[in-house]
């Protein structure tokens, strides 16, 4: 025998909606009946919850505005005007290229900027130094001989050049 | 929504027509003022005439619909939350900008149960009844009312199970039915 008011599970509860929307299928929906028509407490929730469900509909239904598709449909067609106006596809495909180019360039143009600007610096002592190495290794023996006439005779003339490649002194 | 697809203007402005009342029902019960239900309608039907060339009719154009306008709605009332928190934030500052919110209908009515609600007032309460479920039940429940879609179907607009509509369904009217109730005889 059924308690006439025993409480209700909680998927009784949540198959109760489902039964008054229709969405139980034909085994649930006897089992929905059945209880119903043995339990007080089920009927009353079932009761609550269709009268609660009709309160809804005094909810104002709201029209739209007489211009509401007109302007709506304008909007839209104005959006696709603006967006023909546009440029095409391809001219910012070329657009992208043409700045990535031009970033190219500049970062070329600012490497070659520092290298004149590195070279246009006038050279250091330490630079100059290492520059005239041969020269300031054999300074002392070019003290001795005294006259740079001298030298640059001796350098352009034959003899020494062989004498200096036989004896393996490549420098100056 | 083919037509429209193939780029047929007029069956645009057709298919506005056709829904737009159910659109803007949906928004101004869940925003409570006709103009806001109609630009966020609006911006529903422009986002549809945007993604037509991407349409294609696996599932039901309303269920489509409806799950931009969800969307919508869940942002606008999302945005609508931030600046309430905004506002409050930057009002706490003094004590003369302190005020005590008006009472709502509903707690108006409930200091007197024995007056009989009109129509306005009721539909206000039931206003506050919606309020106080959260979006995805709020949506459900309207969609399930107003629009008679199936569980299926509001399942698919949701992008939830069927059978999650259903729990989510059982517990918004149970919500609604513990906050509905004293009025029930009015």
């Amino acid at each position: 025998m059924v308690d006439k008011l025993a409480r209700l599970t909680a998927e009784q509860r949540s198959n109760f909606v489902a039964y008054l929307d229709g969405e139980l299928n034909e085994e649930d929906a006897q089992r929905i009946e059945q209880l119903l028509a043995q339990n007080e407490v089920a009927r009353h929730d079932m009761e609550s919850l269709a009268s609660t469900w009709e309160m809804l509909d005094t909810l104002p239904r709201v029209k739209a505005s007489e211009e509401f598709a007109q302007n709506t449909v304008a909007t839209a067609k104005m959006a696709d005007t603006q967006r023909e106006w546009t440029e095409p596809e391809w001219m910012t495909e070329a657009r992208r290229i043409g700045v990535r180019a031009i970033g190219w360039v500049l970062v070329m143009a600012c490497g070659l900027g520092g290298y004149l600007l590195a070279r246009s610096v006038p050279p250091t002592t330490t630079d100059a130094m290492i520059e005239n190495y041969p020269l300031l290794k054999n300074f002392d023996s070019y003290e001795e001989v005294g006259s740079i006439e001298f030298l640059q005779k001796l350098q352009s003339n034959p003899e020494w050049q062989r004498r200096r490649v036989e004896f393996g002194q490549g420098g100056r | 929504m083919l037509r429209v697809r193939e780029g047929d203007e007029e069956a645009f402005g057709e298919l506005v027509e056709a829904y737009q009342d159910r659109v803007i029902s949906i928004f101004a019960t869940i925003l409570g003022s006709q103009d806001a239900a109609e630009d966020l309608a609006q911006e529903t039907f422009l986002r549809v005439y945007r993604a037509r060339h991407a349409y294609e009719p696996q599932a039901k154009f309303s269920t489509w619909l409806f799950r931009i306008a969800n969307n919508l709605a869940s942002n606008s009332r999302r945005s609508k939350m931030r600046r309430k928190e905004v506002q409050f934030g930057t009002g706490e500052s003094g004590p003369q900008s302190m005020r005590i919110p008006e009472k709502s209908v509903a707690e108006k009515s409930a200091l007197m149960p024995a007056r009989q609600l009109d129509r306005t007032e009721l539909a206000s309460v039931i206003r506050d009844a919606l309020e106080n479920l959260n979006d995805r039940q709020r949506i459900a429940v309207l969609l399930n009312k107003f629009e008679e879609m199936s569980y299926a179907d509001i399942a698919e607009t949701l992008e939830l199970s069927p059978s999650a509509v259903k729990s989510l369904l059982s517990r918004a009217r149970e919500n609604l039915r513990e906050h509905l109730e004293n009025y029930l005889q009015t």
